[in-house]
């Protein structure tokens, strides 16, 4: 492999690229998918090829192919160079690259089974005995399931001197069932709360769907009936379950740093994390503190180097409330505009990169992709029941549901799985039609309490959108129960 | 990697003739496309990429299984035969097995343009500078996107079916803000041939709008008359559009199912003034003449003045039901009306007229109550005119409700791979303001 992605990146430099890059890169999926007491599809795909990116006088270019020859890769690279000569004219802000260390290095992703491994007949097996569990409960008529496994294998070699090879698993398995009441017309579906992890065939094992399946049916069929709910202002409690994905979109995206200066403004959209508030912004309460990291175990953005070659770590995007980071990659770290807010926050100078650069194929321009961003568990003991025991009305709330922000990441509107009505401290039966509306500044300074880190979970998407040609990104966020007051609650059941 | 017709039979012949299966079928596909990006009026990334795929899906009785790959090697292309089979034969019994489709006739269509296939990186910096120069003059900042692909797809099994069709496409859109006094406007143009791309035009559109966007006032949230563009319809409408699985409303579980049982077929479920159709032979989309599993696309009508005609029906679903399989559109057509958007603007007494939506969601599917926001040039329309820019809203609305409140439409325009008028509707729900610009 050295020879070929040495001829990249021979030909880059002899061809006047200041920087190059080649990544080479074997992608397997494999996905089972059932219904009931059948199995829809299974698929294996592999996608195999290398992208080579030149810097030629601060401007990119970018070629890929699926050929994987000695002489396509030369050609290859010989029109990544024509493609960034090309665009020169149109370059009024040339890139420049942070200081990186060159590294030979090897990383892989902590599984225990290598899904792939496992026989499609014992998972199939899985799927269908959830299924039947699932189809055990009275009023439900309908239930899919599915797992769907990644690897990517990639190796990333530079002119910088880097040689790295890296192995990356992920893990999801899914189970959702559907009840229907025909005589009412109406319907309702609960999902399990399982969400993927980059590990290996053992977090299937873990997620007990067999064991768990009869309890998502029974809140199915519940739902079908639960009391709508009363609109207004309310506490909420929003579990692990529910809360990262408020995290993914109201901070995640806007502490992206290209998004602030307007590099996505016209797909993803850009920030109100302006850099004028970079130091200065009052993001959240107190005890609210967001870390980004690619560090921790089963992260699904968790790897070794990113796809500038960085090595990966973390760091605070906010802390005690303020907000004080962005997520970056080689070429942002010397943004005049980044470093001027830090200087002017009196934050310190950052040199390197925090390693956030990802393609997400061998076919894709790598470039800012979200980490793993967590919030931190409350520094008291508090578990969930005692959070729920000290509230004496509201609204606890569970699962990924409905889940909608602006461009800017400001106004956003939520909603779960599950509802569950809080009076006197209990829990008092089932919601449905809750929704809640609030601006991001509003909804994180409007949090009173963070459960410990005995409740602290992580949960993630496979499906994070971002660029141009769109691409996705696996990342998790991990967070404890934690509280909301007077947060705006709408009743989302309208007839048409 | 683009194949000919004569290059895609033959590798399915020597993929077929690795078979040991009962039926298999070999679906293929790959190009070549290129895209430039620009920001903050600079060029940002850019690239060239060639992609192929391979699947085979192979079946035994009853059993099936799926795999793909990307290379052709003699040893690659046998690795992946046995893959697929060693699924199938690891794969239960399915019940609602299909058998592979013999040779099909379908309608001729060429979606393909040369021009499109011989664009260059050069071609697309013409179009980037065609918003950075002016927004820089103007001291706006552009941010862009220009894409274009020459693919092919093609479809075989050893039934004796084979399809096979080239295909290009360019696209362009631009968003231009001046942020600091609040304004942004977008806008695009796509075509299977590249120089029926108006990028000049396109830019000048996101310009304009970003002009006049600016210093938008805010007008409290509630229930307003609403015009929206062909874009902002398209956006709205693809949500009434994914739930018209035949075999969702026959289980009880979408929309268009009937109380009691059974689905919506012969109902009012839209304004009579509504009618959907499809069609991949349209001169103006030029939609794929089939599906992956081979099956014909053909016209079909799915609402007729205001009455559900036609859900999707799988090849399965259309079996059970005893009616015509209908597989999924390539396209969705909204006949519209016959003036332009400037006329129905001129028509109106007050509306919020909306340029597009963003990040809509299902709030409720069984009513497809959506929730969302306005971006990107969002005004208010009193007196026949354009007034002022307003601020962006959040939406909660279902495209089912709007459909029943329509009081004008443009004729039709291309909006991605379908056509779709402006509509203007007596009443849209905007739940919340937004401060995003």
């Amino acid at each position: 492999m050295k020879e070929l992605t040495g001829i990249a990146l021979e030909v880059a430099t002899s061809g006047g690229a200041s920087y190059a890059d080649i990544r080479i890169s074997r992608h397997k999926n494999q996905s089972i998918s059932t219904r009931e007491d059948r199995v829809q599809n299974v698929v294996n795909s592999e996608s195999y090829g290398f992208g080579v990116r030149v810097l030629v006088d601060g401007t990119w270019g970018f070629a890929a192919s699926h050929q994987v020859t000695s002489d396509n890769i030369a050609a290859v690279t010989r029109r990544a160079l024509e493609i960034a000569q090309a665009n020169r004219v149109a370059q009024t802000r040339p890139v420049q690259l942070a200081p990186v260390k060159a590294v030979q290095e090897t990383w892989s992703s902590p599984i225990e089974q290598d899904p792939f491994a496992v026989s499609v007949q014992d998972k199939v097996e899985l799927l269908l005995a959830a299924n039947a569990e699932a189809l055990t409960v009275t009023g439900v008529r309908f239930c899919n399931s599915s797992m769907l496994f990644l690897n990517e294998y990639k190796i990333f070699a530079s002119n910088d001197g880097s040689y790295i090879e890296q192995d990356l698993y992920r893990s999801w398995p899914q189970l959702t069932v559907t009840a229907v009441d025909r005589a009412a017309g109406t319907f309702e579906s609960r999902s399990l709360e399982v969400y993927p992890r980059g590990v290996g065939y053992e977090f299937v094992t873990q997620s007990d769907l067999v064991g768990r399946a009869r309890e998502t049916a029974e809140d199915a069929v519940m739902k079908l009936s639960a009391k709508s709910v009363e609109p207004g202002k309310k506490t909420l409690i929003l579990a692990p379950s529910h809360l990262w994905l408020t995290i993914h979109e109201s901070v995640g995206h806007p502490t992206e740093l290209d998004r602030a200066l307007g590099y996505e403004a016209n797909y993803a959209g850009t920030s109100f994390l302006t850099l004028d508030k970079l130091g200065k912004l009052k993001f959240g309460s107190d005890i609210v503190n967001f870390k980004a990291d690619k560090t921790i175990n089963g992260g699904l953005a968790t790897c070794g180097y990113d796809d500038d070659g960085v090595q990966t770590g973390d760091w605070y995007l906010v802390k005690d409330g303020l907000f004080v980071d962005y997520q970056t990659i080689r070429e942002q770290v010397l943004w005049p505009e980044y470093r001027d807010a830090r200087k002017d926050a009196g934050l310190p100078e950052v040199n390197e990169s925090y390693g956030c650069c990802y393609g997400d194929s061998w076919s894709s321009i790598p470039f800012q992709r979200m980490p793993n961003i967590h919030l931190d568990p409350g520094p008291e003991p508090l578990s969930l029941d005692e959070l729920i025991a000290d509230t004496k009305e509201g609204i606890y709330i569970t699962g990924r549901g409905s889940y909608s922000i602006d461009q800017q990441r400001y106004n956003f509107q939520f909603g779960g799985q599950t509802y569950w009505e809080i009076k006197n401290g209990k829990l008092n039966g089932m919601l449905k039609d809750v929704a809640y509306q609030a601006n991001t500044q509003d909804f994180w300074n409007a949090c009173d309490a963070i459960g410990d880190e005995s409740s602290w979970e992580m949960a993630g998407t496979y499906y994070d959108g971002k660029g141009q040609p769109g691409q996705v990104n696996a990342v998790s966020h991990g967070c404890s129960p934690a509280r909301f007051r007077e947060i705006n609650v709408l009743n989302t059941g309208r007839p048409v | 990697m683009i194949l000919s017709a004569h290059e895609a039979r033959e590798i399915m012949d020597r993929l077929l003739s690795l078979s040991t299966a009962d039926e298999m079928r070999v679906n293929l596909s790959g190009g070549r496309s290129g895209n430039t990006r620009f920001a903050l009026n600079s060029i940002s990334t850019s690239g060239d990429e060639d992609t192929l795929n391979i699947r085979v899906t192979a079946t035994f009785g009853r059993r099936h299984g799926t795999a793909s790959a990307n290379e052709t090697d003699s040893a690659s292309l046998e690795k992946l035969v046995r893959a697929a089979e060693e699924l199938a034969k690891l794969s239960p019994e399915d019940r609602e097995y299909v058998p592979e489709l013999g040779p099909q006739e379908y309608l001729d269509i060429n979606p393909y343009a040369s021009a499109t296939a011989r664009a260059t990186p050069a071609t697309r910096v013409k179009a980037a500078l065609s918003a950075i120069k002016p927004s820089t003059r103007k001291k706006l900042e552009s941010a862009g996107f220009f894409e274009h692909n020459n693919s092919f797809t093609a479809v075989g099994n050893n039934k004796g079916l084979f399809g096979y069709y080239p295909s290009t496409n360019a696209s362009y859109s631009v968003t231009v803000r001046s942020a600091s006094e609040g304004g942004s406007g977008w806008a695009s143009d796509n075509a299977r041939d590249i120089n029926k791309v108006n990028y000049r035009q396109t830019s000048n559109r996101a310009i304009d709008k970003a002009r006049k966007s600016r210093g938008a006032r805010t007008l409290e949230p509630g229930v307003y008359p609403v015009i929206l563009e062909p874009q902002a319809v398209s956006d709205l409408i693809s949500f009434a559009g994914r739930a018209m699985s035949a075999r969702s409303a026959d289980e009880g579980r979408s929309f268009y199912s009937k109380t009691g049982g059974g689905n919506k077929i012969g109902e009012q479920v839209v304004g009579s003034n509504i009618t959907i159709i499809s069609d991949p032979a349209h001169p103006e989309l030029l939609g794929a003449p089939f599906g992956r599993d081979g099956m014909a696309a053909k016209k079909m009508v799915w609402i007729k003045d205001g009455v559900l005609q036609n859900l999707f029906y799988t090849r399965h679903w259309a079996r059970e039901k005893g009616v015509e399989p209908t597989g999924f559109p390539s396209n969705i057509i909204i006949p519209g009306g016959k003036g332009s958007l400037s006329k129905l603007i001129r028509g109106t007494d007050r509306a919020v007229l909306i340029t597009r939506l963003w990040y809509i969601r299902y709030v409720d599917p069984q009513t497809i109550l959506v929730t969302g926001l306005t971006r990107d040039g969002t005004f208010w329309v009193e007196g026949g005119r354009v007034r002022h820019a307003v601020k962006n809203f959040r939406f909660n609305e279902s495209p089912i409700a709007l459909l029943n409140k329509v009081t004008g439409m443009s004729r039709p325009v291309r909006v991605g791979r379908s056509l779709m008028p402006a509509i203007r509707a007596s009443e849209f729900t905007f739940s919340s303001l937004s401060e995003a610009v």
